[in-house]
């Protein structure tokens, strides 16, 4: 392929992350093009006509937009590092829960925004999912692909790192408590740690002053 | 080649698109009908989690979740192929299949609500059908060419459900002439042999939607 592909992103965004980290986890040369989505490109506009929103990953002239969908498109392109298993059974079990932190995974961003009773909604519905992650899909698994991190970890590791960051926030109190969810405490302590992971983390500090910033404007605007 | 079965519910369009896809490969299978309302020992250890149909079990082992199902059977009987060979079509039509789990399945409660809720939500269906129209199914008979797809079968409840949810919900969304490609689409998909053997009655989809709400 004589042209590199480009990724069309924005920084803080959990979305865009996840496909830095399949392009780094396989390392695939790519270039990356800041996107301003208070003033959307012609480019971004093109390429996801549909949803108009980051990441939108261009392999030549064609878009793949939706992050899980570029991350198994670059899985099945560029093969080294494979971040879905050979057998369908155990491929089936990480398409499960790569669709579950899409589904579920919302009530963090949602948590993000809301305040009052809304908030409240949003912390169980976020408890339930967290619940549901540490009893049956973490096991006792290190990682939700085993010994090395898979696709089902990348859907993951924004929602919960996310989470982290919201819930400091916030500032109402911790929903993510390691006494009530050791397992995945100890995975995202893991995560962290993979040096592609750590290498391409946003910075902790830094986004939670930027969502505690986003979250007073909006609370402003209401 | 170990047994398949296949827990569902009538008339379950989820259960329906397992249904399709099971028949277009030729794949033997047993059905057992799901009483969602006394839920089986079997449905509650094959999906703990969720606790809903439909539940694909290959040799002892549980699939859950309809698109997830899919997948699986694809990769598992290749014959009879419902995804595209080439790995850019297959993001394409993957996305298509997420744009109608996203917009059209999670609408469809919202169109049974009233006031504002019901506006928005009528609003947001004609929107997805908009986009369907132009720019999911261009000039194809199908969403990934000649052939029924993946993506055709999880657009199915439009086929058969849609007219369904319309009269029961009291609301107008799909006319022919607004939106003439998805028409063609619809008439198609019904005409494939195997979908046509395997629908739901409208009227006995009636009388058991009424009967729920």
């Amino acid at each position: 392929m004589a042209e590199q592909p480009k990724l069309l992103g924005t920084l803080p965004s959990p979305f865009v992350h996840r496909v830095i980290w399949a392009l780094k986890l396989k390392a695939i040369p790519y270039e990356f093009i800041e996107q301003d989505l208070t003033n959307k490109s012609p480019l971004l506009l093109k390429y996801n006509p549909v949803h108009k929103k980051v990441p939108v990953f261009l392999h030549g002239d064609k878009p793949v937009c939706e992050s899980m969908i570029i991350v198994e498109y670059i899985d099945e392109v560029w093969p080294q590092n494979p971040l879905l298993p050979k057998d369908p059974y155990e491929r089936a079990q990480a398409r499960f829960w790569v669709k579950f932190a899409e589904d579920k995974g919302t009530a963090v961003y949602r948590m993000f925004s809301s305040k009052g009773e809304e908030l409240e909604k949003t912390k169980k519905e976020t408890l339930e999912m967290l619940q549901t992650a540490e009893e049956h899909g973490i096991g006792e698994k290190k990682f939700f692909g085993g010994e090395s991190i898979g696709i089902a970890d990348i859907a993951f590791g924004p929602v919960v790192y996310g989470l982290e960051i919201i819930e400091e926030a916030i500032g109402e109190g911790a929903v993510f408590e390691a006494h009530r969810f050791p397992r995945l405490h100890a995975w995202i302590k893991n995560f962290k740690q993979v040096p592609v992971i750590k290498e391409n983390l946003a910075e902790r500090d830094w986004m939670v002053t930027l969502f505690k910033n986003r979250r007073e404007a909006l609370a402003g605007s209401a | 080649m170990a047994e398949v079965k296949l827990l569902g519910t009538w008339p379950s369009p989820f259960s329906y698109r397992v249904i399709w896809a099971l028949k277009l490969k030729g794949i033997p299978y047993e059905y057992f009908e799901e009483d969602l309302s006394s839920k089986s020992p079997l449905l509650l250890q094959c999906n703990p989690v969720h606790k809903k149909i439909p539940v694909l079990i290959h040799g002892g082992k549980s699939i859950c979740e309809s698109t997830v199902i899919l997948e699986y059977l694809e990769e598992t009987w290749p014959q009879n192929p419902l995804m595209p060979d080439d790995p850019y079509e297959r993001a394409i039509a993957r996305f298509w299949v997420e744009f109608v789990e996203e917009k059209g399945v999670a609408v469809w409660i919202k169109l049974f609500s009233s006031g504002e809720e019901k506006e928005k939500a009528v609003k947001d269906s004609l929107e997805m059908l908009k986009t369907i129209e132009e720019q999911a199914l261009g000039k194809k008979k199908f969403f990934c060419g000649d052939k029924i797809s993946s993506v055709d079968i999880a657009y199915g409840w439009m086929a058969r459900w849609l007219e369904v949810i319309e009269e029961l919900a009291g609301v107008k969304l799909f006319e022919p002439q607004k939106f003439p490609r998805l028409d063609a689409w619809m008439k198609d998909f019904k005409d494939e042999p195997i979908i046509k053997g395997n629908l739901p009655g409208h009227d006995e989809m009636l009388v058991y939607f009424k009967h729920k709400l």
